[in-house]
């Protein structure tokens, strides 16, 4: 009989196992798959290593500006897989050290439900007083377009570059998934066409933001058509026909490509679980709802990470697993911080709080405090001036509301900007802060400026 | 070595002071009871001698702190050599400060992490104890502000949660209303505190209309504002305060003064109807020993008091101070008289002692000099009651039939009801009248 048992061991759920053992519970931790879930094997971090393999192929380019001149790039695919492969290996395995050195016993398997307090692991009773489902999820799917680890591919099937680049390749999705990898593939030498449903790229992030990084997006090459579905497609002489139809209808069109990567969103892993034997109830959407303790209807039964709610973000989950382990080692613990999300396009797009609008909804007030990398010398130096930082206050008391990010170095710099509003702190606040020099973090100080019309590198007008 | 000197015992039940003012610097010489330090507390404001000589090395508390009795305020080096070269000890408290006041700055860090227990803990849940009664925090909380979240430092959200405070209930005292740290520990403090204690007060939060600021000038509340703000607060917060008003005919009263005024001169002394009305309210007092009693909320007790110790509101430069008359009924109206002039004076420069200011009975106020009809004046608790006493005027008054001017007076007495009913006041306040109104019978009964 174990004190907890963690289902899943993504950033959710190792979390949870190993502040669970370090506050002396006795813990067994059960995956399926491969230790570390989506995020270390075929999410976040295989991700950004090619994302910066990619990137390194443009710097390359750029430096010919300050007249370093490198030869034509080789592209050994095959070595960037393996380089990739490394990174990921290095990682999990340290997950699972963390998890044996912390006295939690791994248990290879998929779980099942037989009880509120018992599971099934290949044939296998385990018990524990208190279970935590960090389950995670898989790539949703559209009709039409069910993957055949061919034409249609998932996330996944993409990171595996060996497969080969394809000369024109279709994004069916404008998240962040769909933009990550059209980002790569675009910088590898494919053609990328992205569609998107809805208005915008990235929906319900900052739209003015949103449309600087389209435009960017654009300028490397990417096709965007937003409003637009992919209704379906056809092999055809030289590759795969696919139909685009207007969202509000209209003339369709179609497009030749080479391959489609399926990204229009993941669902919750909360099927096959055998959650109905336990009494755990789902919504409609299938995420499995808890309240802020991150415990489900069922007591002693906790769900976190990606099978739980969205936003879907590793560290979410992460904070989500110390939150339910705490709670069910008997201590107080409740979910109650900002989330911060980043998008790894070129330039970086993050943010945290509020938008303009999600303000407005609220009946606020808000101020906007701007600054471009156009006007900040480390940008200039890194050759990378695209992008805003926006900083939002309350225009009654200075509260700072929302910082939104598009530029060099944002998945750092929101970092910074998450504690500030994790303090309360006023625009105010951020523009007294003396920030180094030269840096990038000194934008969002002027920003905070800005936003008082005091910035000291633009007109403030 | 340096020797602390710390803060003393001021006057009875007081318990901190504030740091007003530094009357020597560091790295100054001092002599053995040469003024180190101006200190107020509870209304008087005492100047407090070096207990040694010495040089002052370092001062350990800054002006405008309040700091507890036996507090150390400072560090005086009493070595002869010390004595003899300031210039050295000053600079020598720069160089480094002495270990005592290093350890103890160490000690009072709350983010020092305890060495000896390895496990992760809140380094901010020592000291306040676990609120008695259901734990608040399983509900989930939504829309608690218009952010939709509670503005609050994480750590005080951890430590909310570890006290099982609700966050949401807790008020703040940072910027905005944010709640910080020490907001939660004072919060749950005053939660598992019995329920006799004072509940919690939520601040009113302040905002700027915006535009503003500019326009706006923040002094610190500090000094007697602020012991009149607390005070005030106490009193209002703690009595249940009612109102009755009067008026009473003191024609009769301002001819016997006018009367007794020379003779009153010839003894040195400046009469004003004041020990007339101390002298009616003691009367008064003695047949309704409610209005002269008190709560003791603690204890669960009413308080009657068989002295008559009256306090009188005195308006000074610097707000208000209430210096007591104590013992009114071993008094006679001259010595009232002499007592009440000497203490206004004193009050108004500042120089009543802690003793004389505290331990009133009941109070009286004598307002409306400047204007008004009449106030509501609030109790000096924890008296049950205070009366007001304003501007003697001609009106015009109906006696037998006719209108006729008199000199007339309104009084308002304002009234604890949980200790005093409305008809005992009411009746309390009509003694007081006849007396005032037929001052020759008052004299009668008078020491
Ligand atoms: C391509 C891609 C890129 C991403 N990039 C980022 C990023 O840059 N930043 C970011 O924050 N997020 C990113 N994400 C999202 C992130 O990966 C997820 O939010 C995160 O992995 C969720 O963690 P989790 O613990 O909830 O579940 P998962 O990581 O999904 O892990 C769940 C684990 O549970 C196991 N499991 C499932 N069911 C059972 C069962 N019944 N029995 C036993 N084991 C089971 C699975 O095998 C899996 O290992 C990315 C996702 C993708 C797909």
């Amino acid at each position: 009989m174990h004190d907890l048992i963690v289902i899943g061991t993504g950033p959710g759920g190792y979390h949870a196992a190993i502040r669970a053992a370090q506050l002396g519970l006795k813990v067994a931790a059960v995956e399926a798959g491969a230790v570390g879930g989506v995020c270390l094997n075929v999410g976040c971090i295989p991700t950004k290593a090619l994302l910066h393999a990619a990137e390194t192929l443009e710097h390359a380019k750029k430096a010919a500006e300050f007249g370093l001149v490198y030869a034509e790039p080789e592209r050994d695919l095959a070595k960037m897989g393996k380089w990739r492969d490394k990174i990921v290996k290095k990682l999990t395995g340290g997950v699972a050290g963390l998890l044996k050195g912390n006295g939690v016993e791994l248990v290879q398997g998929f779980a099942k439900f037989t009880g509120p307090r018992e599971l099934e692991v290949g044939g296998k009773k385990l018990e524990a007083k208190k279970i935590i489902v960090a389950t995670g999820s898989e790539p949703a799917v559209l009709p039409g377009f069910e993957p055949d680890g061919e034409h249609v591919l998932t996330s996944t099937e993409m990171l595996e570059v060996e497969r080969g680049v394809p000369e024109r390749l279709l994004v069916i999705g404008g998240g962040v998934i769909g933009l990550e990898f059209a980002s790569i593939y675009a910088r590898l030498g494919s053609d990328v066409t992205v569609v998107e449903y809805t208005e915008q790229i990235l929906p319900g992030s900052d739209p003015e933001l949103v449309k600087l990084l389209a435009r960017s997006l654009k300028k490397q090459g990417i096709t965007i058509k937003t409003r637009t579905q992919a209704s379906k497609y056809k092999k055809a002489r030289g590759g795969l026909s696919v139909t685009l139809e207007p969202a509000g209808g209209g003339e369709a069109e179609t497009v030749q490509v080479d391959r489609i990567l399926l990204a229009v969103g993941r669902r919750p892993r909360s099927g096959g679980l055998g959650l109905e034997a336990a009494g755990v109830r789902t919504d409609e959407r299938g995420f499995v709802p808890t309240n802020e303790h991150m415990e489900t209807n069922v007591p002693g039964v906790y769900a976190i990470g990606d099978v739980a709610r969205p936003p879907l973000l590793a560290h979410k989950a992460m904070k989500e697993g110390l939150v339910a382990a705490e709670h069910a080692a008997g201590r107080p613990a409740a979910f109650d911080q900002q989330i911060p999300s980043v998008v790894y396009t070129q330039p970086e797009f993050a943010s945290v709080g509020m938008t303009e609008a999600e303000a407005a909804g609220r009946g606020l007030q808000v101020r906007v405090g701007r600054f471009p990398f156009t006007a900040s010398g480390r940008a200039l130096t890194l050759q990378q001036t695209e992008g805003v930082i926006k900083v939002l206050a309350d225009a009654e008391n200075d509260l700072l509301l929302g910082v939104h990010i598009l530029g060099p170095g944002a998945s750092d710099l929101i970092a910074e900007a998450t504690l500030a509003l994790e303090m309360a702190a006023t625009a105010s606040d951020l523009a007294l802060t003396v920030h180094p020099h030269p840096t990038l973090a000194e934008n969002l100080m002027e920003a905070a400026e800005n936003l008082h019309k005091r910035a000291i590198h633009i007109l403030n007008r | 070595m340096p020797k602390e000197v710390l803060l003393p015992e001021l006057a009875e039940s007081v318990v901190e002071g504030e740091i007003l003012k530094w009357l020597v610097g560091e790295g100054d010489v001092v002599a053995k009871d040469q003024p180190l330090v101006e200190v107020m507390t509870d209304k008087v404001t005492v100047e407090l001698p070096s207990p040694f000589a010495g040089v002052l090395v370092k001062k350990l508390v800054n002006e405008g702190d309040v700091v507890p009795i036996e507090t150390p305020i400072a560090l005086i080096d009493e070595s002869a050599e010390a004595a003899a070269a300031p210039e050295a000890a000053a600079a020598a408290a720069q160089a480094a400060p002495p270990e005592e006041a290093e350890d103890r700055g160490e000690r009072l860090s709350l983010f020092k992490p305890d060495k000896t227990e390895a496990e992760v803990k809140n380094p901010f849940a020592g000291g306040a104890k676990k609120p008695a009664g259901p734990a608040v925090a399983e509900r989930p909380r939504a829309g608690t502000n218009k952010y939709g979240r509670v503005l609050a430092v994480p750590a005080a959200r951890q430590l909310a949660r570890e006290l099982g405070v609700d966050i949401a209930q807790v008020p703040g005292s940072g910027p905005n209303g944010r709640v910080r740290v020490e907001d939660v520990r004072a919060f749950a403090e005053q939660q598992a505190a019995p329920a006799a204690a004072a509940a919690g007060r939520p601040t009113v939060p302040y905002r700027t209309p915006a535009g503003y600021e500019e326009l706006e000038e923040r002094l610190p509340l500090r000094g007697l504002r602020r012991v009149i703000a607390q005070q005030m607060t106490a009193s209002h917060l703690s009595a249940v305060r009612t109102l009755v008003v009067d008026e009473a005919d003191v024609t009769e009263l301002v001819a016997l003064r006018q009367r007794l005024k020379p003779r009153a001169e010839a003894a040195g002394v400046k009469l004003s109807y004041l020990p007339f009305f101390f002298k009616a309210t003691l009367q008064a007092l003695r047949k309704f020993p409610m209005v002269n009693s008190s709560l003791d909320e603690a204890a669960g007790e009413i308080v009657y008091k068989k002295y008559y110790h009256l306090g009188l509101s005195v308006a000074t430069d610097a707000g208000l101070v209430v210096p007591v008359i104590r013992d009114v009924d071993q008094k006679t109206v001259l010595e009232l008289a002499a007592e009440i002039n000497d203490k206004v004076a004193r009050a108004r420069e500042g120089k009543l002692s802690p003793d004389e200011l505290s331990g009133s009975s009941f109070s009286i106020t004598s307002v409306g000099n400047l204007g008004g009809l009449f106030t509501f004046p609030i109790i000096n608790v924890p008296d049950a009651a205070i009366l007001g006493v304003h501007t003697i005027q001609k009106r015009p008054v109906v006696r037998d039939d006719a209108i006729v001017a008199r000199e007339m007076l309104y009084l308002s007495l304002s009234f604890d009801h949980r200790l005093v009913d409305g008809a005992e006041a009411t009746l309390f306040l009509r003694e007081v009248i006849e007396r005032i109104e037929d001052p020759y019978w008052m004299l009668l009964g008078a020491v």
